[in-house]
């Protein structure tokens, strides 16, 4: 490739519901204390929706971070590639609010539009209650999902310049 | 004996909407409709400057964003008896009416079409028959041979792959599903491509208010979009025609695509022109205002009573007393302290939770009133005032669609049938293509009031000391919203919503009357309690702005099986 990928860094969440927040609260880390190239985009996705498609569908490489739902200690990551994740299991559309991330990605793949690699960096959440604020054992994870995205980012030559020394 | 199905969400996003349903020999006889969260802006506001109020309270929502923006600040004008300037009138129509395009498109096809389309129907489509079925719609360059071809294909390799995706949660094979394999196709082909007209809209609306969702542009007394042609960072002419172009794209594809879609769906299911109707009180607001204070409009108001169009009584200003003095809300029903029926400036927002009783409370939401009646709001509502009052356009595209209908059903449609479930539909579909005319009108109004050398955007609220009290109204996607304000020394007192889906949402009032979403389910078939699509579709119809998930319990209320977000 001629040109640098474009590489979006999307977390989603939704920031009243504590750890679920997650992916907001690693985003305003990065924002805050680092400065990225001008091929890399970091979006705060919220719980946008369908409005997260064209961000999503402007990119190359896709990382998203996110949390998940499974079987295991809270704060433990687990890594993904989009073809891991189905969406099979969405409910039925009630409303607006509705359209998840996976299917997004999964419409933004059948409109050939899909970034070409995605990867989902994802933790366990411990408290899902209402609240704004990570629980302890997802604060102590946001250091770790860091380290994890940048020596992904370091293997496409992307090198994020620390504002806090 | 009775089954009583839930439909409940779980959702990780917000979650609040839940409706019950009784089934008897496959056909639904009692419907509750319970708002499973409370909003609680109401309270967040009291204390606060009114100024600051637009920008609360369009975070009611992610989605309703721009119209709770509109409403609070026509609120507060009127609360102070303001004019604003033309340039911001027109301004706002714009961004309202982008705003409603967006909103009807999306709906339509991301979020309802599945009810009624089944996409691995559309694996046995003739491709050339497809083509032939949509050119008896419309002249739409991507209705080819080629087009739909390469979209059978990928519907092919997604099932192949055994992953579904979008799809993955329709009700393929349901008994309800019968719409002809090459209608199933030309409707993917046509959902596939809906994301990026909708995305226009979002375009032109960011353009013009700084970003979307959660629009900057507004102040109470106008705009702040300032408007000067030869400066590079206002609104200049560049900007107006990029907004142009794009609401010239969206027009092309609500009058090519989307209405002409609802109007086959509506024929080709048009036993479900029998179901639905539930309340037939509507109610609607005047919207696109032509002057600055409000009293003359593009789009008509007003209330019919029982189905009946020559009940009509139009809705007349952003001051009408017809509209402010008429409306109640009554907590019968609902999770607030005290049973009573009180008019919006009086209203108090103090949570009392109980459980869900079937007899007693059981929903968040309250139940608003017209004269004491259940009103159902929506663009159905709209369409049924302006039909009724002879408004031209609405006259105009009514008459073509049902006469659209007529032809490819076989039989002779009235304007009675709009009183549906698909009626709510089709109703949505032709006030987007009357939004996508009136949306280039205003562009033109808007740039002709600038060549005269208007630049003017904004005047400057004043509050004098004591209490004034306002409401304010906007005709949104899902019908009508009103906001209604008491301002004292300066300070918001009393602040209440009254939204378009706690009319249609709402639970039953003192009497015992149930809502909308309520009345329109009974009566409904049902094939399958185990696959609640029915319930799915007539709900869907009224475009519920509430997030809601599908568990069912069988009467003991055991689990049967759920359906969970990730």
């Amino acid at each position: 490739m001629n040109q640098s990928p474009k590489i979006g860094i999307l977390g989603v969440g939704n920031l009243l519901l504590g750890d679920e927040g997650f992916g907001v609260h690693v985003i305003k880390r990065l924002q805050e204390e680092y400065r990225f190239p001008g091929n890399v985009e970091l979006l705060d996705g919220g719980t946008a929706g369908i409005m997260l498609s064209p961000f999503i569908e402007d990119k190359d490489i896709l990382f998203v971070i996110d949390v998940v739902s499974l079987d295991a200690e809270p704060g433990s990551i687990h890594l993904f590639g989009h073809e891991d994740v189905c969406s099979g299991n969405i409910q039925t559309r009630m409303s607006p609010h509705q359209v998840g991330l996976l299917e997004i990605l999964d419409l933004c793949r059948l409109r050939e539009k899909a970034p070409q690699r995605i990867e989902m960096i994802t933790v366990v959440p411990a408290d899902l209650s209402t609240r704004i604020g990570l629980s302890k054992p997802l604060a102590q994870t946001v250091d770790t999902v860091i380290a994890i995205l940048f020596e992904k980012l370091v293997i496409m030559h992307v090198v994020p310049l620390s504002l806090t020394g | 004996m009775a089954q009583r199905i839930t439909v409940d969400p779980i959702t990780r996003i917000e979650g609040h909407l839940r409706i019950d349903v009784e089934v008897e020999d496959a056909a639904i006889t009692k419907a509750w409709s319970s708002g499973q969260m409370w909003r609680g802006i109401e309270v967040i506001l009291q204390g606060r400057d009114p100024r600051d109020a637009w920008l609360f309270t369009q975070r009611i929502c992610g989605v309703c964003t721009t119209v709770h923006a509109l409403a609070s600040v026509r609120t507060v004008e009127n609360a102070l008896g303001m004019e604003i300037p033309m340039n911001a009138q027109y301004i706002r129509n714009l961004v309202m009416s982008l705003h409603a395009l967006h909103d009807h498109i999306v709906h339509f096809y991301v979020l309802s079409a599945l009810d009624w389309v089944d996409v691995v129907s559309a694996l046995k489509a003739d491709i050339k028959k497809t083509v032939a079925l949509a050119e008896t719609l419309s002249n739409w360059p991507n209705n080819s041979f080629n087009r739909f071809k390469a979209v059978r294909k990928k519907v092919q390799a997604i099932v192949d792959s055994g992953q579904l995706g979008p799809f993955a949660n329709g009700y393929w094979g349901h008994p309800a599903m019968t719409l002809p394999p090459e209608a199933n196709l030309m409707a993917v082909s046509h959902y596939l491509e809906a994301l990026d007209y909708q995305r226009k809209a979002d375009k032109a609306i960011a353009i013009l208010s700084g970003k979307n969702p959660h629009i900057q542009n507004l102040s109470v007394g106008g705009v702040t979009a300032a408007i000067n042609p030869d400066n590079d960072t206002t609104l200049n002419i560049e900007r107006l025609y990029w907004v142009k172009q794009l609401a010239e794209e969206v027009r092309g594809f609500v009058h090519q695509v989307y209405l002409p879609d609802v109007i086959a769906i509506g024929a080709l299911y048009k036993d479900w022109l029998a179901y639905g109707a539930g309340v037939t009180n509507y109610l609607a607001v005047p919207d696109m205002p032509l002057d600055t204070r409000g009293t003359s409009f593009d789009l008509p108001g007003g209330t019919i009573i029982g189905a009946n169009l020559k009940t009509m009584k139009p809705i007349t200003g952003f001051n009408d007393p017809y509209f402010k003095q008429n409306i109640v809300e009554s907590i019968a029903h609902s999770w607030y302290k005290g049973d009573w029926s009180k008019h919006p400036f009086k209203e108090e927002t103090v949570p009392d939770y109980t459980d869900f009783q079937d007899d007693g409370k059981y929903s968040w939401i309250k139940a608003p009133r017209f004269k004491d009646m259940p009103m159902q709001v929506g663009p159905l509502a709209q369409v049924l005032v302006g039909y009724a009052q002879g408004h031209k356009l609405t006259k105009k595209y009514v008459d073509d669609a049902l006469s659209r209908v007529s032809t490819l059903a076989g039989v002779q449609v009235e304007a009675s049938v709009l009183h549906s479930t698909p009626g709510r539909h089709l109703a949505r579909a032709i006030r987007a293509a009357m939004l996508s005319d009136l949306a280039l009108e205003h562009w033109d109004k808007l740039v002709a009031n600038i060549g005269t050398g208007d630049l003017e955007i904004f005047n400057k609220p004043t509050f004098p000391k004591g209490e004034q009290m306002g409401f304010g109204f906007h005709e949104a996607p899902r019908g009508t919203l009103s906001h209604w304000i008491v301002i004292r020394d300066g300070k918001i007192k009393n602040y209440q919503c009254v939204v378009p889906s706690t009319w249609n949402a709402g639970p039953r009032d003192g009497k015992g009357e149930p809502g909308p979403y309520e009345a329109s389910l009974v009566g409904n078939p049902m094939a399958n309690p185990q696959l609640p699509l029915e319930v799915l579709r007539t709900v869907h119809s009224f475009d519920p702005c509430i997030a809601c998930a599908v568990h069912m319990l069988d009467p003991p209320g055991r689990e049967l099986t759920r359906v969970k977000a990730l």
